[in-house]
């Protein structure tokens, strides 16, 4: 795919996204609810697995072209990336870890949106610390009885299946699907949250639910370093690309703004305190945006440093995007604190919540700093062989 | 089983991301902590990029990626034909 291709799928998406009108979105935010109509016209339009290849369902786009999807959606609504962020990463674990008997039953009916995924892996007391989740897998006749308690899991209200990550009794960590019409099953709705309001989190209760063994994905142990630290990766992908185009829409609302809005006898831009944050906001949207489509590039040609990458690309945007909403708020003074008049103050509040999921961004930082180190030590010793003349 | 060496290319992967740390060929990178999560799973990308090959769950096995050693009588494993 090249530049034309990338273009193209961007301008599709966002075609199809602006058919919602801006008040549309604020009311989903208001009522803390997506309409279901909504992911139902993604999947018409085929948007909902473009990254799956074509054989299963799929449209086979590249990373950058996922990336631009992600980027158009966080422009709309970041709940809206949310639910898609998660139906990818269910899709993306399932692609990675799966059989191909499993990719081949799962992946068509989850690209083309016949069945939404969600990403169960956060618990009431185990954040960050993934591999502590208390979810427990027992053996039984029909495969496994799994019962614990999962938290803050997006779409969980309206998802059709969960992937859910657990331990078996010997403490090993596993990966299963596991359909939300489950007997045992309990989902409650989580309401009154700070963003995110309309991606419909819940609560989760298992009690002794079935699941088969081949709903089991990946290897028995590799539940959490593998299953889900692929899942992730992706969904960084998608939140780094998504708070780019949340700030790409607080950067273009600010200067609109500033350009029209008089104050003492001049426009807003006009001032040299805003033309600051204008400045501000500007290189940090530029920065975020080569951070994205360098991580997404390498993670296109496979390269193995993708996801150090990617990890930086989160980490950069979400935290640069929080500061960014922050300043156009400012800018839009009294109308950036009404969702009636602007939506900086959606985008505020969304935009922290980047800074938490798909791993947070202290957690980014570690992976940043562990496996970005050795980059600069090989420069160190390079620069000490030029200076030896051992080069 | 294929002649080729993969020692080399293994230990100039590893160390982009272990930097100066001093390991053998032999030595447990993962019980010496050298590895994290996301340096585990760009390992497993290493491979399938070196190898133009997918590798599947059931390839996951720790005791394959434990060491340089090890990692490459993989690969020298997984490259050989009617084998990968």
């Amino acid at each position: 795919m090249d530049n034309s291709d990338h273009t193209n799928h961007r301008l599709e998406v966002a075609k199809l996204l602006v058919r919602f009108a801006p008040e549309e979105l604020a009311a989903w935010d208001q009522a803390q609810d997506t309409p279901a109509e909504v992911p139902a016209a993604l999947a018409q339009a085929g948007l909902l697995g473009t990254f799956i290849e074509t054989g299963h369902g799929g449209r086979g786009w590249d990373a950058t072209s996922f990336g631009l999807l992600c980027a158009e959606l966080g422009q709309t609504s970041m709940s809206l990336l949310s639910i898609v962020t998660v139906h990818s990463m269910v899709m993306e674990a399932i692609r990675k870890s799966g059989t191909e008997q499993q990719r081949a039953e799962w992946l068509p009916a989850l690209a083309q949106g016949k069945k939404i995924g969600a990403f169960a892996l956060t618990e009431p007391e185990f954040g960050s610390e993934a591999t502590g989740i208390q979810t427990l897998l027992r053996v039984c006749d029909e495969g496994y009885l799994i019962s614990g308690k999962k938290k803050w899991i997006s779409y969980a209200s309206k998802a059709d299946v969960l992937l859910v990550f657990g331990k078996l009794e010997d403490g090993s960590a596993i990966a299963c699907l596991l359909p939300t019409d489950t007997k045992g099953l309990r989902i409650t709705p989580m309401r009154g949250l700070l963003g995110f309001r309309a991606a419909m989190l819940g609560e989760i209760e298992m009690d002794n639910c079935v699941v088969p063994v081949a709903n089991v994905i990946g290897r028995k142990g590799s539940g959490i370093t593998y299953v889900a630290a692929n899942a992730l990766d992706l969904g960084r992908l998608a939140i780094a690309f998504g708070c780019l185009g949340a700030m790409e829409a607080c950067v273009t609302d600010s200067v609109v703004y500033a350009s029209k809005r008089k104050q003492f006898g001049q426009s807003l831009s006009k001032h040299q305190l805003i033309q600051k944050m204008l400045a501000d906001m500007i290189t940090s949207y530029k920065a975020a945006e080569r951070l994205c489509l360098h991580a997404a590039h390498l993670r296109t040609i496979g390269d193995p440093f993708a996801a150090t990458e990617t990890a930086t690309a989160k980490y950069f945007a979400s935290t640069n995007a929080v500061t960014v909403a922050n300043q156009a708020v400012q800018i839009h003074g009294a109308a950036g604190c009404s969702a009636q008049e602007s939506r900086t103050e959606r985008f505020y509040r969304d935009l922290k919540i980047a800074e938490i999921i798909e791993g947070s961004n202290q957690m980014q930082q570690i992976m940043i700093a562990q496996n970005g180190m050795g980059e600069f030590i090989q420069s160190a010793r390079k620069r000490q062989r030029l200076l030896t003349g051992n080069e | 089983m294929t002649n080729v060496n993969y020692r080399q290319d293994i230990r100039d992967f590893l160390e982009q991301f272990i930097g100066d740390e001093d390991f053998s060929d032999e030595d447990d990178i993962f019980e010496l902590g050298l590895v994290s999560s996301l340096m585990a799973m760009q390992l497993v990308l290493f491979v399938e990029k070196t190898l133009e090959i997918r590798i599947e769950s059931e390839d996951l096995d720790l005791n394959n990626f434990r060491s340089i050693a090890k990692i490459e009588q993989f690969m020298r494993k997984k490259s050989t034909p009617n084998n990968g």
